[in-house]
C-alpha cells in the first residue's frame, strides 16, 4: 500500500535577493512496510525533504499525500494533528525533554493524544523493554548516553504507533558502533511491528542497512535503488 | 503540569531569585499599604476626636455658615434616634462658637467648645495634654480650659480669671467670667492658641440659653462604620432642622490630605508593580528563549500551539503564586511587627507632628484590611499573567523547523 506519494516536490528558500532551491522536481512513493534511506552530502536536500513530507515545512510548489491526503493543503492545526497520530520523528540531536525521565519523554506523545494512564504505562513499558532500556525508566536525558537517548527518541516516536517515522541524520551524533546499533534496532522495529521508516544520512554504513536507497543531488534524485538492485540500473538523473 | 513545575525549577537560582524579587515587592507593598492605612486612620481618629465626631449634628446651614444663634432644640429627640444605631461608641452634646477672652493683661480671639465633662470621648482630647490643674468637673459651670500659648499671651495661670465675651442666640452682645481650670499643651498651633474648653453648663450662662446645643458629636466604633450608620441616622432625623455630617465634610481639608497621601501610595505602588512585572518578563522570556529549539521540537511531534501557550501562563500564573506565598509571609511577618511594635519616627519628626490640622502620633501602626491585600493580590497576580503572555504568544507563534535548527 503506498503511504507517501510525493509529486513535483519544489522548495526554493529566499534570503534578501537570494533564492536557493533546496528540492526542485522531487517525485517519489514510498510503500507501507518499507525501510527507506536518503542519502546525499550536504545541501544536497534530504532534510529539507522529511520537513516537508513530515508537514514542518511547506513546499513552494507540488503535492506530498499521505495516506492519500494532500497535506500540503492543510492549516497548522490539522498538520499538528497529523504529526501526532501518523508522524514519529527522530532528529538528529536527541532532542529530548531535559526535565522529564525517558518514561515521561516516551509517554509525552500519548499523553497528548489522552491515552488513559493504565493503557498508556503498559504500552510505554513494553516500547522501553523493546529498545532495550529496561530499567532506565526513571532516567533524565543527561544520565543517560547518546545512544540511549537516541533510543528513547525511537521509543517516543513509535508510541503513537505512527504510519511512518522519519529520522533525520539519527545516527549523526553517536560513534559507528552505536549507531549501527540504532539502525539495527530500528529494522527490527521495522520486521516487527511494520513501521514505514525514511531516514535521512550521509554514513555509508547506515546507507548498506538500507533495503532502499534514495540519492539526493543538488535538490534532485539522483538515483533509487532497492536492494539487490544496481545503481546504473535506477539512476534517474538526467 | 507536572512539566511547567519542572521547567519552573530547571533554573533554580535564577527562579528563586525572580520570586525573592516579586515576594519582597508583594511584602514592600503589604508594609506601605499597612503603615499608610495605619497612619490615615490614626490621623481620621485624631482629628474626629479633635473635631466634631463620625457623624456630626449640627443645626441646618451651620457647616456653610457658622454662627452662635443657630441652635439644636431638640437634642433629646437626637439622643433617642441614636439608640440602638450598630457601632455607635458615644455621642456628645456641645455648644460651639466664636468670641474674645480677656485677661487683666491681653486679649484674644477664640473659638469655644463647651461639652459635658464626664464624657469620655471629648475628655480625651485635652486631659492627658494637661501641664497644668485639672480637668473641668461635672457641674462645675466656671472653669476654662485653654492652651499653653493662649496663656502666655493673657499673662494667666490656673486660678486666674478670664472674660469671654461673644454672641448670644439673640445676637446681642454677652459676657460671662471663668476662672482658668487648667492649661494644656497639645502641640497644635490652633488648639494651643486659639482653643477654649468650657462646660456645657457654663456655655448656656455665657450664651443666656436655657436648653439647646449647637452640635452633636457621634463617635462610632471605627471610621469604617461612617457609612452603614450615617444613612440610618439620616433617615431618622430626617424631620428635623439638621443636617446629618460625616467626617469627610467637616473635616475636608483631613480628607484632602489622606486622599493625596493615597495617590502618592498608589504611585509608590504602582513603581512596585512595574518592578515586579519586568523581573517577571525576565525570567519567562530568557526560560522561552533558552527552550526555544525544545519548544521547536514539541511542536514537531504534534504539541499544539494552544497547549504549548497555556504551558507558558501556567509556569508563569505558578511562578506568581509561589512568589506571592513567600512575599505574602514577608508581608504579612512585617505588619505584624508593624502593628504591634509600630514604626518609631521619633528622631525624624518634630516633638509634636502635626498635620491638617491633627496631632499625628510619630509611631506609626500597621493596620491592613483584608480587602486592601486581596486587591493587591489580584492586582499582582493579573500583572504576572498579562507579563506572561508575550513570552508565551511568542512561543506559540514559533516555526518548529527554525526553532529545532536555528537555536
Amino acid at each position: 500500500m503506498e503511504i507517501v506519494k510525493v509529486e513535483n516536490l519544489r522548495k526554493i528558500y529566499r534570503q534578501d535577493d537570494l533564492e536557493i532551491q533546496a528540492l526542485s522536481g522531487i517525485n517519489l512513493s514510498l510503500e507501507s512496510g518499507e525501510f527507506t534511506v536518503v542519502a546525499g552530502p550536504s545541501g544536497s536536500g534530504k532534510s529539507t525533504l522529511l520537513h516537508l513530507i513530515g508537514g514542518l515545512d511547506r513546499p513552494t510548489e507540488g503535492r506530498i499525500l499521505l495516506g492519500g491526503e494532500d497535506i500540503t493543503r492543510l492549516g497548522k492545526g490539522r498538520l499538528s494533528q497529523l504529526r501526532l497520530s501518523k508522524i514519529g520523528f527522530i532528529f538528529q540531536s536527541y532532542n529530548l525533554i531535559p526535565v522529564l525521565t525517558a518514561y515521561e519523554n516516551a509517554e509525552f506523545i500519548l499523553l497528548l493524544q489522552g491515552m488513559p494512564y493504565q493503557k498508556r504505562r503498559q504500552h510505554v513499558m513494553e516500547l522501553l523493554e523493546e529498545v532495550g532500556l529496561k530499567g532506565l525508566e526513571s532516567r533524565r536525558p543527561y544520565e543517560m548516553s547518546g545512544g540511549q537517548q537516541q533510543r528513547v527518541a525511537v521509543a517516543r516516536a513509535l508510541a503513537s504507533n505512527p504510519d511512518l517515522v522519519l529520522a533525520d541524520e539519527p545516527t549523526a551524533n553517536l560513534d559507528s558502533k552505536t549507531g549501527l546499533a540504532l539502525i539495527d534496532m530500528m529494522l527490527d522495529m521495522n520486521k516487527t511491528r511494520g513501521v514505514t521508516f525514511l531516514i535521512s544520512t550521509h554514513d555509508t554504513r547506515v546507507m548498506d542497512k538500507a533495503r532502499r536507497v534514495i540519492l539526493l543531488k543538488d535538490g534532485q534524485i539522483s538515483s533509487d535503488v532497492r536492494v539487490g538492485e544496481s545503481l546504473a540500473q535506477n539512476n534517474t538523473s538526467p | 503540569m507536572k512539566l511547567a513545575w519542572r521547567n519552573l525549577w530547571r533554573n533554580v537560582r535564577r527562579t528563586l531569585i525572580t520570586m525573592v524579587a516579586i515576594g519582597l515587592g508583594l511584602a514592600l507593598a503589604m508594609i506601605s499599604i499597612g503603615l499608610g492605612d495605619g497612619g490615615h486612620e490614626q490621623m481620621i481618629e485624631s482629628g474626629v476626636r479633635m473635631g466634631a465626631g463620625h457623624i456630626t449634628v449640627q443645626p441646618l446651614g451651620y457647616q456653610k455658615n457658622p454662627s452662635n444663634d443657630k441652635i439644636i432644640t431638640d437634642d433629646a429627640l437626637i439622643m433617642e434616634a441614636l439608640k440602638d444605631i450598630p457601632h455607635v461608641r458615644e455621642a456628645s452634646l456641645r455648644i460651639v462658637g466664636k468670641g474674645l477672652i480677656s485677661s487683666a493683661a491681653n486679649s484674644s480671639g477664640i473659638a469655644f467648645r463647651a461639652v459635658d465633662p464626664g464624657k469620655v470621648g471629648d475628655k480625651s482630647l485635652l486631659a492627658p495634654h494637661l501641664i497644668s490643674g485639672d480637668y473641668l468637673a461635672a457641674g462645675e459651670a466656671g472653669g476654662i480650659l485653654i492652651g499653653e500659648k493662649l496663656a502666655q499671651k493673657l499673662k494667666v495661670s490656673v486660678g486666674k480669671k478670664v472674660v469671654l465675651m461673644g454672641q448670644d442666640a439673640s445676637r446681642e452682645v454677652s459676657s460671662a467670667l471663668f476662672r482658668v481650670k487648667g492649661i494644656y499643651k497639645t502641640g497644635v498651633s490652633d488648639l494651643d492658641g486659639y482653643f477654649c474648653l468650657i462646660s456645657l453648663e457654663g456655655a448656656r450662662q455665657f450664651l443666656g440659653l436655657e436648653q439647646g446645643i449647637t452640635q452633636v458629636a457621634v463617635y462610632l466604633d471605627s471610621q469604617f462604620e461612617v457609612e452603614k450608620a450615617l444613612p440610618i441616622l439620616r433617615s431618622r432625623l430626617g424631620s428635623l432642622p439638621v443636617e446629618v455630617l460625616p467626617w469627610q465634610e467637616v473635616m475636608p481639608d483631613l480628607l484632602r490630605f489622606v486622599q493625596l497621601d493615597d495617590a502618592g501610595n498608589y504611585f509608590f505602588l504602582g513603581i512596585i508593580l512595574v518592578i515586579v512585572a519586568l523581573g517577571i518578563l525576565n525570567t519567562i522570556l530568557m526560560s522561552v528563549l533558552e527552550r526555544t529549539r525544545e519548544f521547536g521540537m514539541m511542536l514537531a511531534l504534534g504539541l499544539s500551539p494552544r497547549f504549548l501557550f497555556l504551558m507558558i501562563i501556567f509556569e508563569t500564573t505558578l511562578l506568581a503564586l509561589l512568589s506571592m506565598v513567600l512575599g505574602g509571609g514577608l508581608g504579612f511577618g512585617g505588619h505584624h511587627y508593624f502593628a504591634t511594635v509600630g514604626l518609631d519616627l521619633t528622631g525624624l519628626t518634630p516633638e509634636r507632628l502635626t498635620l491638617a490640622g491633627t496631632i499625628i502620633s510619630p509611631i506609626l501602626y500597621s493596620h491592613l484590611r483584608l480587602m486592601r491585600i486581596v486587591g493587591l493580590l489580584i492586582i499582582i497576580f493579573l500583572v504576572t499573567l498579562i507579563t506572561g503572555l508575550y513570552p508565551a504568544v511568542k512561543a506559540s507563534r514559533l516555526s518548529p523547523i527554525k526553532a529545532i535548527y536555528q537555536y
